[in-house]
């Protein structure tokens, strides 16, 4: 596949591949928003880790589904 | 207005960064209005102190930048700790950051720090004093009226609790309580400012402090009053102290004529007499608490009039009726120790290791974008959020960080090049932006926002470069800088609130725990140059940690540890504040409630129950039990226990000691109810929620 890159306007072309990080970071964010919101983080054993893989999954979610990398 | 002008100037004497001029005023709009010329002294005075330490570290250790690091951060870690003064907070932080900044801002070439340092002077004179001279000439506001404002409130509100005393608390009183030391502890800093703009205050400012000094007194004297009366039956105080109303009509006259003359009116002032006899008989009526209670409401009550009439004394000699004027009895002086206050090493210990976390990222990170930029952020934002706020997660100054930045930039690429001429900068761009910035952000974000802006704008110099890749290397840089902050906020201290909250309440109760012991081993005869430090340090923390806690426990996460937590945590800090009073006067020598070694079995008692408290706290369920069981079982305090005969009268020696001695029994009981109403909302507190693990997002 070739690289490619997001037009934003203006003539600025960003990589999908930072997107797709900020917004994963964002999405990750917001579910340990909720997770602790209704005190489930508590049944979580290493919590810097399991934000980790949250971004980590919303990368491959967001990568593959939505903004193709 | 400020900013406009200041870089304006800088632009048209082609000054090497006119930004620096920029951030002199941003800087400045953290102030409220009249405070800007203690800043301007602060800021060119911190400047100074900043570029001596740079210039001798500099040419010390030229070539070895690990001793420039240990350096580095043992300055700042003296002057963050040293910021957390609230008087002289700016001149440090100035001190602090100068360095950094200097030595960021050209790494090429070592030799062009002294220029630089004379460069940033200049820009930093630029900045300050044009917005010194806006403030002053443009929006002209008197600091001097609004510090006889804050007196006359004060005196206000000492008059309006005095009435609280003699008639009983009301909902008015809590209102006049709130803030009430925050504005006691702000009086000596708006005195300090109100002296440098208005001559007549710098001329009377030895006199303008003892006023404040003895207001404060009689203010703690109004406290302690109030903790007593809330002890005694309503009816009891109008039927034993007959004079009460006349008492109270003198203190309203005086403090009447006091807020008159501050506020400089003619007033008639003179301090009469008042007459706080007991109603005979008053020991048949009255058990023995009460009525040793009664008397040190009663004693309280002569300190507020004694201090009332010195105020009243001093504010005479203030509006130059020297005649009438007595000589001033010297104020006791603050005790002080060299033991340095915990949480505060903490702090500065974050602020070093963000800053050396940030070098780590220079040094060995290869491509990271703007390393001094990151360095910079790192240490300027974590000064500001270690010291000043450090329950703040770092990471919420982001929204100020992506306005400021992308707002300069779009700025920078978009509309500056249409600009011609410095008028049109000025009108169209400076100003309105600015303005925005500062209308929809406040507090530590207005700087940040504002501050960013600048450098994205890149006001650098006449010759403005236009680049895309400055603007997303400064944003991941910030980014970066805030991440690192972020992981320092937790590592190696974690200020997380709630264990913020935790840690120190662990600490109050442990220096609880060494003023109980020091009162049972025996008074302060003959202790050692080591363990008076340690007493000092101690009474400290006791005095301190609850209004700490109460700031910590306002910022507990209410969406995650629930509003009920949040609550019983704010009170608990407040029950907290009442038996750190009990604890003071138990442990003062000088006051007649003093506990003495004769009271070992309550001593033990409340040790053994400030025992179970940190245990219930910890979670051990039991704990709760056997403390109220300590409480309520301790020995009923017969050894100091007077034998029935009358304190009142006319106090020959005899009869002092034994109204001594009934008003430690009463400071004994009220003791022993301080530390089972702590005990009481402390059970209340959901610790095991408090403590739950969470998300720190």
């Amino acid at each position: 596949m070739p690289p490619t890159e997001l037009h934003l306007g203006f003539g600025i072309y960003a990589a999908p591949t930072f997107i797709v990080i900020v917004l994963a970071l964002l999405c990750a964010s917001a579910t340990a928003v909720l997770l602790n919101r209704y005190r489930l983080s508590r049944y979580f054993l290493r919590r810097q880790i399991a934000f980790f893989a949250m971004v980590t999954i919303f990368v491959v979610l967001i990568g593959t589904f939505i903004i193709p990398v | 207005m400020a900013m406009v002008i200041a870089v304006g100037i800088a632009m048209s004497l082609d000054w090497a960064r006119p930004s620096w001029a920029a951030l002199g005023v941003a800087v400045c709009t953290q102030l409220s209005d009249g405070e800007s010329i203690q800043k301007a002294f602060a800021r060119i005075g911190g400047t100074l102190l900043g570029a001596i330490v740079l210039l001798i570290g500099m040419s010390a250790f030229p070539q070895d930048r690990f001793l420039v690091l240990l350096y580095a951060g043992s300055m700042l870690f003296t002057f963050g700790y040293l910021m957390s003064s609230v008087r002289n907070f700016y001149f440090f932080y100035i001190a602090a950051v100068l360095p950094v900044l200097i030595a960021t801002a050209d790494q090429s070439d070592p030799i062009l720090f002294f220029q630089l340092v004379t460069t940033r002077l200049l820009d930093t004179c630029l900045g300050v004093g044009v917005y010194v001279a806006v403030a002053l000439m443009l929006f002209p506001t008197s600091t001097a009226a609004k510090f006889r404002h804050l007196i006359q409130d004060q005196a206000g509100a000492l008059r309006k609790l005095i009435g609280a005393v003699v008639r009983g608390a009301d909902k008015e009183t809590a209102q006049v309580l709130s803030g009430l030391h925050q504005r006691q502890a702000a009086a000596l800093g708006s005195l300090d400012v109100a002296g440098l703009d208005s001559l007549d205050i710098h001329e009377r400012r030895a006199d303008w402090r003892r006023a404040v000094a003895l207001l404060g007194e009689a203010l703690d004297a109004v406290d302690w009053a109030m903790l007593e009366r809330a002890a005694l039956p309503r009816d009891v105080l109008a039927r034993e102290l007959p004079g009460l109303e006349r008492y109270d009509a003198e203190m309203a006259a005086r403090l009447e004529a006091i807020a008159a003359m501050v506020d400089r009116q003619p007033a008639e002032a003179k301090a009469r007499d008042v007459d706080l006899a007991f109603s005979s008989g008053i020991e048949d009526r009255l058990e023995a608490e009460a009525l040793g209670t009664l008397l040190s409401l009663r004693a309280h009550l002569l300190e507020i009039d004694r201090q009332t009439r010195a105020l009243l004394d001093t504010v005479e000699r203030i509006v130059g009726r020297a005649e009438a004027a007595r000589p001033a009895a010297p104020l006791p002086a603050p005790s002080r120790t060299i033991i340095p206050d915990p949480e505060r090493v903490m702090c500065a210990v974050r602020v070093v290791i963000g800053f050396w976390a940030a070098h780590a990222f220079y040094i060995y990170v290869w491509g990271m974008p703007m390393p001094p930029f990151v360095l910079l952020v790192a240490t300027v934002a974590g000064l500001q959020l270690s010291m000043m706020m450090p329950f703040i997660r770092p990471i919420v100054v982001m929204p100020a960080v992506i306005v400021g930045m992308c707002g300069g930039f779009v700025i920078h690429i978009f509309l500056m090049p249409q600009l011609s001429g410095f008028t049109e900068l000025a009108l169209f761009m400076i100003f309105p932006s600015v303005f925005l910035i500062l209308y929809f952000f406040s507090g530590i974000n207005k700087a940040i926002g504002i501050a960013l802006w600048a450098a994205a704008t890149q006001l650098n110099s006449n010759v403005q470069v236009y680049s895309f890749s400055f603007f997303t290397d400064g944003l991941a840089a910030v980014f970066i800088a805030v991440c690192l902050l972020q992981l320092v906020w937790q590592f190696p201290f974690n200020f997380t609130p709630q264990r913020g909250y935790e840690r120190q309440l662990r600490r109050y109760l442990q220096s609880a725990d060494a003023m109980l012991q020091r009162m049972q081993d025996g008074d302060g005869h003959g202790e050692t140059w080591w363990q008076r430090q340690l007493r000092i340090h101690h009474q400290k923390q006791v005095a301190v940690l609850p209004q700490r806690l109460s700031v910590w426990a306002s910022q507990l996460p209410v969406e995650t540890v629930g509003p009920e937590v949040v609550q019983h945590a704010k009170e608990l800090s407040t029950r907290l504040g009442v038996l750190s009073k009990r604890l003071d006067e138990l442990s003062t020598g000088q006051r007649a409630g003093a506990a003495t070694p004769k009271m070992a079995g309550e001593l033990a008692a409340w040790r053994a129950t400030l025992a179970a408290l940190s245990a219930g706290i910890e979670g051990r369920e039991k704990a709760w039990e056997e403390g109220a069981q300590a409480t309520s079982d301790h020995p009923a305090a017969h050894e100091i226990r007077p034998e029935t005969a009358s304190p009142t009268g006319d106090g020959d020696a005899e009869r002092q000691a034994l109204s001594e001695r009934y008003r430690r029994l009463s400071a004994s009981r009220a003791m022993s109810s301080a530390l089972a109403g702590a005990m009481e909302q402390a059970r209340e507190v959901d610790w095991p929620r408090l403590r739950e693990p969470r998300f720190n997002v």
